[in-house]
């Protein structure tokens, strides 16, 4: 390698670096516009810059997590802390990881929970992510399913 | 009134006008992160003495080691929000990045650039998600959001003539289960005209504002619309933050605008008033004051 181009690339990178900034905006923005089209990621949040701009805010997506039992009956769970950060999480973002780690931390707070006994032996734990839209002019809601799991309980649940 | 007599008649505003850009900018935003702490337990302590060191230490705000711990911090905050951080803690993070850059490399000019870059590509962004939603051109964002979030309840009944008992009905309204099927009912009350002005005129508003702030900030800086960035810049802090609860966005933009902008002691001015102006905003809640004032709601 000549001394010429030694400096010319001792020149090239700091020039690139300078404009670090701006390059991880526009990946940032690029990894935003991919999870919202791909995984339903809402769209005021992932560094898209996109708040304030629809009505698909997390807070207005609700999550119904139910357990389905062996008799056919079904529950309905609710989620406290420590692990509703998971739900909101998983709420804003629903990916099939997401979810999982929504049923993990659904299982532990049913094990953590000692009031909680079921009539009969739980099978699945269904996760439904739900938005309500509105019509324009009336603002009549509809709702609309963004992501369905069903995820079997452990084995060792419960022991 | 000139740059002389100003400055003989009043010592601060020679201080302020003897600025360097880049050194308010870096001030503004230990503010920023002073004011509006960031982050969990094991990052916000680390971040606010980052800070408060800055801003009291003469020089150290030219420290590469300061802005790259910061841009350390402010990212890592960022990842482990996912996907819960606001944008504007991204935006924070490539700010702090853009300090480091140009702390470390001999062309301190980049901050400028970098500036006008970020605030641009986020304008455009953000303008382009509205413009592109299927819900915010024809108000239904607005009328929806002023209804259901109860930071602006009191807006609504100030400017759009609602009372707090509506408000309930349409939160149970919007708010419903509807996965069986659609409501069977209309909208629970007819609404005011003011409401629908309300909420049509903040959606023109931000529309072309944030549109205007982007080509403004992307264009070159001596066409006549980039020589408008930093009036375009201050006016949408000085409306959008009169109503949106969230300063620390807005510190950072000002933050942002004061290292890129045309270093007039009037336009410095302005930045300075418009930081000052949002802390105000935001702890006088002057909605709820008015509302009571007039015996509305």
């Amino acid at each position: 390698m000549s001394t010429g181009e030694k400096v010319n690339r001792r020149r090239w990178w700091p020039a690139a670096i300078t404009w670090l900034p701006v390059v991880l905006l526009l990946i940032g923005v690029a990894n935003h516009l991919w999870l919202v089209k791909r995984h339903q990621l809402s769209p005021w949040l992932g560094a898209g810059f996109g708040m304030f701009s629809t009505t698909d805010v997390g807070s207005t997506r609700q999550v119904y997590l139910t357990t389905v039992l062996a008799d056919g009956s079904e529950h309905w769970v609710e989620l406290d802390e420590p692990y509703r950060d998971t739900l909101l999480r998983a709420r804003a973002l629903p990916t099939g990881d997401w979810l999982a780690r929504l049923s993990e931390a659904t299982f532990q707070a049913l094990e953590d929970d000692a009031s909680v006994t079921f009539p009969a032996k739980p099978l699945t734990l269904r996760i439904e992510i739900w938005r309500n839209s509105y019509a324009p002019e009336t603002l009549r809601p509809t709702a609309e399913r963004l992501a369905r799991g069903i995820v079997p309980f452990p084995d060792d649940f419960g022991n | 009134m000139t740059s002389a007599t100003s400055g003989t008649r009043y010592p601060w505003l020679r201080e302020v006008e003897a600025w360097r850009s880049d050194e308010l900018a870096a001030r503004l935003t230990f503010l920023t992160l002073l004011f509006s702490p960031i982050g969990d337990w094991y990052i916000t302590p680390i971040v606010m003495l980052l800070s408060g060191a800055g801003l009291i230490m003469r020089d150290l705000w030219r420290s590469p080691w300061l802005w790259t711990a910061l841009a350390l911090l402010t990212g890592i905050r960022a990842f482990v929000d996912w996907p819960l951080a606001d944008n504007h803690a991204y935006l924070l993070a490539y700010w702090c990045v853009a300090f480091a850059v140009a702390t470390w490399m001999p062309q301190r000019e980049s901050l400028a650039g970098n500036a006008r870059l970020l605030i641009g590509f986020t304008f455009a962004f953000a303008a382009w998600q509205k413009w592109t939603a299927s819900d915010y051109p024809n108000d239904v964002f607005f009328l929806t959001t002023f209804l259901v979030d109860d930071r602006f309840e009191d807006l609504a009944v100030l400017f759009g003539g609602l009372t707090y008992e509506q408000i309930e009905m349409a939160r149970e309204y919007l708010e419903g289960d509807y996965r069986s099927g659609a409501p069977t009912s209309a909208f629970p009350f007819e609404m005011p005209l003011a409401f629908s002005l309300l909420a049509r005129l903040s959606t023109v508003w931000n529309l072309i504002e944030q549109t205007l702030v982007a080509i403004a900030f992307l264009a070159p800086t001596t066409s006549f619309v980039g020589r408008l960035r930093d009036p375009l810049l201050l006016v949408f802090c000085l409306t959008i933050y009169a109503v949106a609860p969230v300063p620390s966005f807005g510190w950072l933009l000002i933050a942002m605008g004061v290292a890129q902008a045309v270093k007039t002691p009037a336009i410095r001015l302005w930045y300075l008033a418009a930081f000052g102006l949002l802390a105000i905003y935001y702890e006088v809640p002057w909605t709820t004051l008015l509302v009571e004032a007039f015996g509305l709601g």
